[in-house]
């Protein structure tokens, strides 16, 4: 192993250290549409990732006008063990769901991919998240 | 005479798709508001109205306004299916006190438009309607 094998396979171990937090990425399934209630019924979902993470918030949120508001899009960045291998290549829109976290508030918040980043220098898979406030 | 308020007709539009089962919001939707799978909603955009001469006395008591019925969903199928539920609720007559009514009368709409500005993205359906009244 090289010097610089060996200083990556040190800075993911550090890195992977900090991921105390928990995560599934699940795509969502096709909803069904109930045209007497109006109702969406998700179809099955695909779990494509579920493990640690880590994430930090980038602090600029970005105000949008949508669903007719005013809405404020917060931006995440998540950090996933370098090697984490999804089920599948993950996707704009696919959910980040907190599972665990020394964050109780994060517990339950579902957020969405919006980049994924490449690195064979990095010493994690980073995702860009997206919420709404 | 009684100057026609645009508000009683909102109120009678309000009445009669919150009856059908569906959400309205006037003017915009509240802060923290989004749409869901279960829970699409309707946004009312209605203009102020005019109050139209009933004779030559110039009594201005009949009333006439448009307003806009914006259908937020999570999916095209699902704004489109809140506009179908909609069109369903505003056929008869409304209900405004002191008024004759008649039907809402659809005048327009819009292609179902996509707001990629969000994660999930939203969907709006648009239409709109004109309201006529005249004193009971």
């Amino acid at each position: 192993m090289g010097e610089l094998d060996s200083l990556l396979a040190a800075g993911r171990a550090a890195h992977q250290a900090l991921m105390v937090d928990t995560c599934t990425i699940v795509r969502p399934g096709t909803p069904v549409l109930d045209r007497t209630t109006s109702a969406l019924t998700p179809g099955p979902g695909t779990v494509l990732y579920d493990g640690p993470m880590r994430i930090k918030p980038q602090r600029t949120p970005s105000p949008t006008e949508a669903a007719e508001r005013r809405q404020v899009i917060a931006r995440y960045n998540a950090s996933l063990p370098f090697d984490a291998i999804p089920a599948d290549e993950l996707r704009i829109g696919d959910m980040v769901t907190v599972t665990a976290s020394a964050d109780a508030r994060m517990v339950g918040q579902v957020m969405n991919v919006m980049a994924i980043d490449y690195g064979s220098t990095a010493t994690a898979w980073r995702l860009t998240l997206e919420d709404l406030t | 005479m009684t100057t026609p308020a645009v508000l009683d007709h909102v109120d009678a539009v309000t009445a009669v798709l919150e009856g059908a089962g569906l959400i309205v919001y006037l003017g915009g939707a509240p802060p923290g508001t989004s749409p869901t799978d279960t829970e699409p909603y309707i946004v009312l955009y209605p203009e102020p109205g005019a109050a139209l001469t009933r004779s030559l006395a110039d009594d201005r008591t009949d009333f006439t306004a448009v307003v806009q019925l914006t259908c937020v969903g999570l999916t095209a199928g699902q704004a489109l299916n809140v506009s179908d539920r909609a069109r369903a609720a505003m056929t008869p007559v409304l209900a405004v006190a002191g008024r004759l009514t008649w039907r809402p009368e659809h005048l327009d709409g819009q292609p179902v438009q996509r707001d990629d500005d969000v994660t999930p993205p939203n969907f709006y359906a648009v239409a709109r309607y004109r309201l006529r009244s005249t004193p009971a």
